[in-house]
């Protein structure tokens, strides 16, 4: 192959060339099976190194196919092990006081006794993605609240995870001089914990829990995970404490963190 | 550390091949919180987390059962990367593919399993390859396959002029075909 060969190529995966060049290298795919594996060559590669594509097998090997997906037919007993875990994984965090937690209770106990050398203890940040929960946040905009546009925005940017651009809206069409509902504290929080903004998100939190606002003893539970966020696992657990001993917002989920933890 | 990581490894594939519960539990509670914040992150929701977490276990026992391959990594990373890669297929699957031959359309689930496997096995026979190319190429291959235009890429690597750039790219790309060509486990997994 030379580099004119190379550029066509690259012109006819990009999609740049024009209907009639589409067809020459499309009929010369059909004639000329070197020419035709260069190009699914090229493409394999591009989407194989590319960061967002995945390179998919278009013209697979009839045979290989069928022993893996025979292979994979046979796995019926993997298959309802694994639908089991995700479902014990799930169940705690649920809070469902039915045998179905004693049960998997009963299993984590026993997992922990027994095999104490292989049960690595999960990392402070991988606790942090397993317990931060952005879908039980209250909605923001709720009907007669002041700005509520701003808050439709706002939230609309946040499900997008476009936390950059919720908090540009909060700073900006917000007068954050003045008390703020709860929400808007979670929000701006999560938010700013998300960018990894620290010192901003526990500003955040403190005025929250310090506020006289019904919701304020979120903020602890909010505040434990950014600790948690930052590795600082031992000031997480003196706030998971205090949740727990309070019975605070979350106390449940404080003290299944707290085990965790341990 | 490779012998090390191949304990813990064995531990696991063992526990997959075997259908441990316990072990598999403990599997689904170490690793899958990294995988559902980066599904999360990457416009998924719970369940394809969920589903595609059980997809990789499912991947790597049944290579493992057929072909016992190795695992270079921590078991961890390697689930992690299997998974990433089983996400980034679901979101690439409504694309328009560009040639125009007949696309094997998977009949049923275990048929897109298979098909995932002898994807995810090339994917691994290119990357190990390219870790083999000079430095130089492998940044300007970097760059090539991130997008960048030839003119951005000239300034980055500091050449004289595009066509020199494009010379370059050509050249480094031809190595990294020709390498994984050699391979011996690309014929079973070219098309034509």
């Amino acid at each position: 192959m030379n580099t004119n060969e190379d550029i066509l190529i690259e012109q006819y995966l990009n999609n740049t060339l024009s209907i009639q060049e589409k067809e020459v290298v499309e009929a010369r795919m059909k004639n000329d099976p070197t020419f035709k594996e260069k190009v699914y060559f090229e493409k394999q590669l591009l989407d194989t190194f590319s960061k967002e594509e995945w390179s998919f097998i278009e013209n697979a090997d009839a045979t290989a196919v069928k022993e893996y997906s025979e292979l994979f037919k046979k796995e019926v007993n993997l298959k309802q092990i694994l639908e089991e875990a995700k479902a014990n994984y799930n169940t705690p965090k649920k809070l469902n006081f039915n045998w179905y937690l004693y049960a998997s209770a009963a299993m984590i106990i026993l997992l922990i006794a027994i095999v104490p050398f292989v049960n690595k203890p999960s990392s402070s940040t991988e606790l942090y993605a397993s317990y931060i929960n952005t879908t039980e946040l209250p909605s923001l905009s709720i009907r007669g609240n002041e700005n509520k546009d701003v808050r439709t925005k706002a939230q609309h940017l946040f499900e997008q995870k476009k936390y950059k651009e919720a908090l540009v809206i909060f700073n900006n069409e917000l007068d954050l001089s003045k008390k703020q509902t709860a929400t808007v504290y979670l929000y701006m929080g999560i938010a700013q914990m998300e960018l990894n903004q620290f010192e901003k998100a526990a500003h955040t939190f403190d005025t929250l829990i310090n506020s006289d606002l019904m919701d304020a003893p979120k903020g602890n539970w909010y505040k434990a995970l950014l600790y948690l966020k930052m590795e600082k696992t031992e000031d997480s657990k003196v706030i998971l404490n205090i949740i727990s001993n309070k019975k605070l917002y979350n106390n449940q989920q404080a003290d299944a963190l707290l085990n965790e933890l341990d | 550390m490779k012998t090390l990581y191949m304990k813990n490894n064995l531990y696991f594939l063992n526990a997959l091949l075997n259908g441990s519960s316990k072990e598999i539990q403990e599997l689904y509670n170490t690793n899958f919180p990294k995988v559902k914040h980066f599904v999360l992150q990457n416009k998924g929701q719970i369940a394809d987390a969920e589903d595609i977490f059980n997809k990789a276990l499912l991947q790597i026992t049944v290579r493992y059962r057929k072909e016992k391959f190795q695992i270079t990594s921590s078991f961890e990373a390697y689930l992690f990367t299997a998974c990433k890669n089983l996400w980034r297929r679901e979101l690439n699957k409504s694309k328009i593919k560009v040639t125009n031959d007949p696309f094997y359309e998977p009949k049923d689930d275990n048929e897109d399993l298979a098909l995932g496997v002898l994807e995810q096995k090339r994917w691994e026979l290119f990357h190990e390859n390219i870790k083999l190319i000079s430095d130089n190429c492998k940044k300007v291959l970097n760059l090539f396959f991130a997008k960048v235009s030839y003119s951005d890429i000239m300034k980055e690597m500091s050449y004289n002029t595009e066509t020199v750039t494009r010379q370059r790219v050509f050249r480094c790309k031809t190595k990294l075909g020709e390498l994984i060509k050699k391979d011996q486990r690309y014929n079973s997994l070219r098309e034509l």
